[in-house]
């Protein structure tokens, strides 16, 4: 048996920046992470649609240009609220090309490769304009019904000032465009006749996919490579969504693999001081299942809000408590996991985890009771209007489990004016609130029935 | 002066968990654990027999819910909150409930969770207030102790120091014997107590309580009940609480050789007894050894030194575990560590063992009164707590 790709997933968050908030003649959107979510929820986000992703073995990659921590390893806190097996070995990689790096090992290794980003730029440039937030997940193993093989890969590390960023800046310096497109052109082509050489065929490839910052380099690039499918995938990928940096070439894949027929190939390269690709081979057609429709309108103001680049008034308070490091370390189960326990004598769920029972009083007589994909609906629920909350105003709600188990939780991506008692919800993992710029995760539960797909 | 419940209430069941960095345990998973120790000592007693709870903390958690939630009990709960006399608090209500006929069965219960702050030491949400109160640790509010004393008494500084040494040394030791619950449960010598760094003026991390998670938790009946639980319970003798006028810390020319709300609530509490000669009618003491030195003025307003002599009894070891009147048998708040909201119960827990013979390799011969002192607060301004306790009743 061989190592080939398995499944795959993306994740879009569900708001959006419209472009023709900056000058009449543009259009599209571009995708925008929520104000509480971040390159780790997003990555969590990505795995957990990953059919299968508990029993990944081996490694977990986590590629991303914008950790929200150093020291402190982000693909361990995406391998805790995926409930991955113990023994994963989590891998953290930065840069804008490690999300074709991770794909590349995790090809070589097996495991789950999970490209996840957020791009801002400086107010009104094109960087914040075509960039992008997202993720896509892809678990590589063995298995007899593979989504795909990958049929070569290869690099071309080229030390080149095209687009960079110093730690503790918000913004990439980038060269003047011309510079770097003819300098990479060269390079893409001799990169995508390796993979030709490897795969023996002289056809050109289904698709051909190039993740660059400048969108249109990317296009002339790809369109050089005459792929029989065209670039319809690149294109809406670059309009609805952008440059997602290291998470762009992962959503490219997802998405060609969504269409692609048995048989197609896809060229997938990836850009940025040199370039990575890969050739694979679609064994099964895919599930056309990723349609990305309109996304919720963001303002702009907001948008900026919600990236720390215009500081809004605070509520007038003393500071939030910072996080305690042992209850964290001993709650894991429940704060990354949402997992509580039920009772092994009567079966009363309790949500978080309790050691003596509220209905047959014993003691330590507990399994764990995971509350992450249950089905839940709302029980009862509230504007709030003076809890701080970056989209005022919060809703406070009362969340029932199918199978039992209660929680009172946040809600997100919902609007008051459009739910009701009864109405079914999803859970979330989600970053709730800074102190000291130390970001706080916690789950939220978001309607089921309102969010683009 | 207050009326003595002397031989009124009885405490009937114990328990009491292991005291030190419980990184894995919660402040709800130590109430379950000494709680359900406390239940289980009692052949028979469930809990739907316990009546009524009072649960104390510092900063552990908030109103009586912090111990219905984690216990699952409908039952009337308080959370009280004294300082580091709040374990004392919870029984002495618990107590005061059931001498009035209200409850038969209550339990007093406490806990703190002190290693899940960040921050090695006591932490206080004080109220918001003008920060004009100068920022003073307590190990330094305490090192002010031993230089005021020997000044006031004429005693030699390294006699002093031979003192506060014995006194952490004897505490280490007596901790030694008791590896099942204490946070430091291994001897120290003198020399190493001598030539630790100091952390404030002449006192090093031996001349201080440690820094403990901890519950421990009591179960209080009227005496004439509690033979139908036990055939050993631990009688209630008498009780003072004293919280003073704070006035030591705001009077020119006071000098703190004396704690005058300890001695206030030791005259109160003994008289309830009808103790009059302190020094030969207590078997043994746990007293609150917050700090080296409080420990060694301490014997003085407890009455179990004169004034001015208590550096030289210590050093006779008249405190020692074999000793005339062993002090801290159990190791102490220095050794057996101080989760605040459960030491006193901690202190109670172990004239228990004492009474009932189950103290271990610590045994005393035959203990017929213990006193229990806890108290909170700092030199000049404290809330002092004393419980004695018997055998057996009259």
């Amino acid at each position: 048996m061989t190592i080939k790709l398995q499944a795959f997933s993306a994740f879009v968050p569900r708001h959006a920046l419209s472009r023709k908030a900056f000058a009449a003649g543009n259009s599209g959107q571009r995708a925008v992470a929520g104000y509480d979510e971040d390159v780790v929820t997003m990555a969590v986000e990505a795995v957990r649609r990953l059919p299968e992703a508990r029993n990944a073995q081996g490694r977990l990659y986590l590629a991303t240009s914008t950790p929200p921590f150093w020291d402190k390893s982000n693909a361990g806190l995406v391998h805790v609220a995926c409930g991955l097996g113990g023994n994963v070995q989590c891998i953290d990689l930065g840069g804008l090309r490690s999300g074709l790096s991770a794909l590349q090992l995790a090809s070589e290794t097996g495991g789950i490769a999970v490209l996840s980003d957020i791009r801002t730029g400086r107010p009104g440039s094109s960087e914040e304009l075509e960039g992008g937030d997202g993720a896509a997940a892809f678990l590589f193993g063995e298995g007899d019904n593979a989504v795909a093989e990958v049929i070569g890969s290869v690099s071309r590390p080229v030390e080149l000032m095209d687009v960079w960023r110093v730690p503790g800046s918000q913004w990439s310096y980038v060269w003047e465009e011309r510079f770097a497109s003819t300098v990479m052109a060269p390079v893409i082509a001799e990169a995508a006749e390796a993979l030709r050489a490897i795969s023996g065929s002289n056809a050109p490839p289904t698709y051909a996919l190039i993740s660059a910052l400048n969108g249109r380099f990317a296009l002339t690039a790809a369109t050089s490579l005459r792929p029989a499918r065209g670039l319809a995938v690149q294109k809406s990928h670059r309009s609805r969504i952008g440059f997602c940096g290291s998470a762009d070439p992962g959503l490219l894949l997802a998405f060609a693999l969504d269409e692609a027929k048995a048989g197609d190939t896809i060229l997938l390269v990836g850009t940025g001081s040199g370039a990575d690709a890969l050739m694979l081979r679609v064994l099964r057609d895919g599930a056309g299942v990723l349609k990305i429709g309109d996304g919720i309108d963001l303002g702009y103001v907001d948008y900026l809000s919600w990236r720390g680049l215009l500081e809004r008034e605070p509520a007038r308070r003393p500071d939030r408590p910072s996080v305690s490091a042992p209850a964290s370390f001993r709650n894991h189960d429940w704060k990354f996991g949402l997992r509580g326990s039920r009772c092994l004598e009567c079966g009363k769920v309790h949500l978080p985890p309790q050691r003596v029972c509220s209905s047959c009083d014993a003691i330590d007589r507990l399994e764990a009771y995971d509350a992450s994909g249950r089905a839940a609906h709302i029980a009862s629920f509230s504007t709030d209007l003076v809890s701080d909350s970056p989209a005022s105003p919060a809703i406070a709600a009362m969340i029932d489990f199918d199978g039992g188990g209660r929680v009172m939780m946040e809600l997100t991506e919902a609007d008051a004016k459009q739910i009701a008692v009864g109405d079914p919800v999803e859970l979330t993992f989600r970053r709730t609130y800074e102190v000291n710029n130390t970001p706080n995760y916690f789950w939220k539960a978001r309607p089921l029935n309102r969010i683009s797909t | 002066m207050s009326k003595s419940l002397k031989d009124r209430i009885a405490v009937i069941g114990m328990g009491c968990t292991r005291f030190g960095e419980r990184w894995d345990r919660s402040a709800e998973d130590l109430m379950i654990d000494a709680a359900s120790d406390a239940i289980a000592s009692v052949p028979g007693l469930r809990k739907e027999d316990i009546e009524a709870y009072w649960v104390a903390t510092l900063a552990s958690g908030h109103s009586g819910l912090m111990l219905s939630r984690a216990l699952k009990v409908d039952r009337p709960v308080t959370r009280v909150e004294n300082f580091c006399a709040s374990g004392s608090e919870a029984f002495r209500n618990a107590a005061f409930a059931v001498a009035a006929g209200v409850y038969d069965v209550a339990m007093a219960v406490g806990v703190e969770k002190l290693k899940d702050s960040g921050y090695s030491g006591l932490t206080l949400n004080a109220p918001p207030g003008d920060n004009t109160s100068a920022e003073i640790s307590n190990p330094a509010a305490y090192a002010m102790l031993p230089d005021v004393y020997t000044e006031t008494f004429g005693v030699d500084k390294g006699d002093m120091r031979d003192a506060l040494t014995h006194i952490a040394w004897k505490n280490h030791s007596n901790g030694a014997l008791n590896p099942d619950r204490a946070q430091y449960a291994a001897p120290v010598s003198k020399e190493r107590i001598d030539s630790a760094p100091r952390v404030a003026g002449n006192l090093s991390v031996f001349d201080c309580s440690g820094v403990a998670d901890g519950g421990a938790a009591a179960i209080i009946v009227r005496a004439e009940d509690a033979k139908r639980y036990t055939d050993k319970p631990m009688y209630l003798k008498g009780m003072s609480l004293h919280a003073g006028r704070c006035d030591g810390v705001a009077t020119a020319g006071r000098h703190h050789v004396s704690f005058p709300e300890v001695v206030t609530c030791a005259a109160d509490a003994y008289a309830q007894a009808g103790i009059t000669n302190p020094r030969t009618e207590i078997s043994m003491a746990e007293v609150h050894d917050c700090f080296t030195p409080t420990e060694l003025l301490l014997m003085e307003d407890l009455g179990f030194s004169k004034r001015g002599e208590a550096w030289r009894d210590v050093l006779d070891g008249a405190f020692d575990l074999k000793g005339r009147l062993p002090v801290n048998p159990d190791g102490g708040l220095k050794s057996f560590g101080h989760p605040v909201g459960a030491s006193g119960l901690r202190m109670m827990f172990e004239l228990w063992l004492q009474f009932r013979g189950e103290a271990g390799a610590r045994q005393l011969p035959d203990p017929r009164i213990g006193l229990a002192h806890n108290m909170g607060g700092l030199p000049g301004e404290f809330v002092s707590f004393i419980g004695l306790f018997g055998k057996e009743l009259g």
